[in-house]
């Protein structure tokens, strides 16, 4: 089994030097240059987690449009000595959660959205670069949304989010053991499917 | 390349996956709405509203039918399930008999309506009565009686039925639709269940004597005592002393007898 390691976050900062204290309490005021700067300062990381867990780039808009509706009544209780991440991480993948009790999953989107995965281009990339990196993202989108829900909130959250076992298990609602399990199960599932697709 | 590998090289590619980029028209209108506030409330489940329509006034009772409709079901059932009543057919042709407490004479043609399942029959000197409840039974009260008639047995349900024999001799003879049934006759002394044959059970100042001519009876003084009594024999329960099994007496043997020769065919519905 993979073991622990440090949280390597790809697509999303870690620390947004934007989200400094007197932003933060700009937010919990409402005011709106504040909630303007903390807006583009996590939208990608909420976009991109609920698009990764959702698999549908229009439950994602949904899902985002939702979570910052929640971040806006919640902005009061905002804690301005942490980082909200985690806090976004736990709407995010609450209001994710509910749309596929709603039945939005993200099986739904596969087929709809096949090879139109809305990835960032890269700037010093050949078109060819680009057309090979976007056609491996897509694939590996497709294969992660194949994945059971638990599965791939596991892996979602521990590697795309840079979660950490503990923090997902707390999130999940699971024991870490299980947060581990689904992991390994989760990555020896893609690795199958990836393989097959020469990935 | 081992397990560990291959999962570290998964990871990798999802690591690797670049930033979602979203729609610039969604991501603006969004940034808008929330720094200004705009925001549309929360996304709720949408239900199908219930159209306000009026109901019809029964509707409004439909419980009350619920009830109504059910208590004619269960009205329906219990007629249905019901055995037949009890009829006299037989008296000795003058006298008085009391039922439910009430003297009646036997040549009143309107004497006998008040009698029904589980009437108290008190006879006097005269005769015996003949009740027959067609084709299930015939009971024959003998003179200087008082016995409570059983009710009648339920086609299927209620189909054990108890009858009291507080003085007295009470003679039964079943009839072809007593099969499944079962009469318990209950005496100051013991008890004697039949399920379907020819019996007499006598009840006086010194106990109860049951005497079995055909079928088999279970008698005893309690469900300890309770034993089965074959055809021809006679189980003696006496009010002071040991119960105890003998051949039937043949002035009793005779006294059924001709309570069968009399009523057999009746009971038959042969008759």
């Amino acid at each position: 089994m993979l073991e622990e390691e440090g949280p390597t976050v790809g697509s999303v900062a870690a620390a947004d030097p934007r989200l400094d204290r007197s932003t933060l309490e700009g937010v919990r005021r409402r005011d709106s240059a504040a909630l303007a700067t903390f807006f583009d300062a996590t939208f990608g990381l909420v976009y991109s987690l609920a698009y990764r867990l959702l698999g549908d780039p229009h439950l994602a808009e949904d899902a985002t449009q939702d979570v910052f509706v929640k971040v806006h009544g919640a902005a009061d209780r905002l804690d301005v000595d942490r980082s909200p991440k985690p806090w976004l991480t736990t709407i995010t993948y609450n209001v994710c959660r509910d749309a596929w009790r709603k039945g939005k999953s993200a099986r739904q989107g596969l087929e709809a959205h096949a090879g139109n995965t809305p990835h960032a281009a890269s700037v010093s990339a050949t078109p060819e670069d680009t057309l090979v990196e976007s056609q491996r993202a897509h694939a590996v989108q497709q294969a992660i949304s194949r994945l059971d829900e638990p599965l791939r909130t596991v892996v979602v959250l521990r590697d795309y989010q840079g979660c950490s076992h503990d923090e997902i298990a707390t999130l999940v609602g699971v024991s870490h053991v299980a947060v581990r399990k689904r992991y390994s199960r989760a990555l020896k599932q893609l690795r199958e499917w990836l393989r097959d697709e020469s990935i | 390349m081992s397990d560990d590998t291959h999962e570290r090289e998964t990871a990798s590619r999802i690591r690797e996956l670049p930033a979602v980029q979203a729609r610039a028209a969604f991501q603006a209108e969004l940034k808008r709405a929330f720094a200004s506030g705009a925001l549309p409330a929360p996304a709720e489940e949408t239900r199908t509203p219930v159209p306000d329509r009026r109901r019809a006034w029964w509707w409004e009772l439909r419980p009350l039918w619920a009830a109504v409709v059910l208590g004619m079901l269960l009205g329906a059932g219990a007629m249905l399930n019901r055995g037949p009543e009890p009829v006299v057919i037989g008296h000795p042709g003058a006298g008085i008999v009391h039922v439910d407490g009430v003297a009646v004479d036997v040549t009143d043609p309107d004497a006998w309506s008040t009698l029904r399942a589980g009437s108290e029959i008190r006879t006097g000197a005269e005769g015996p009565v003949e009740i027959l409840y067609a084709e299930l039974a015939v009971l024959e009260i003998a003179p200087r009686t008082t016995v409570t008639l059983p009710a009648s047995p339920g086609r299927w349900l209620g189909k054990s039925v108890d009858s009291r024999l507080d003085v007295g001799e009470l003679r039964f003879m079943s009839g072809p639709r007593f099969v499944g049934n079962l009469l318990a006759v209950t005496t100051p002394e013991g008890r004697a269940e039949i399920t379907g044959t020819t019996v007499s059970v006598q009840s006086d100042s010194t106990g109860t004597c049951v005497c079995v001519l055909s079928g088999h009876v279970r008698v005893g003084v309690d469900e300890a005592d309770m034993e089965i009594i074959p055809p021809g024999f006679r189980k003696v329960m006496p009010r002071d002393g040991e119960p105890h099994r003998s051949p039937v007496k043949a002035m009793h043997e005779a006294g059924v007898r001709r309570f069968t020769d009399a009523f057999g065919e009746t009971v038959s519905g042969t008759d």
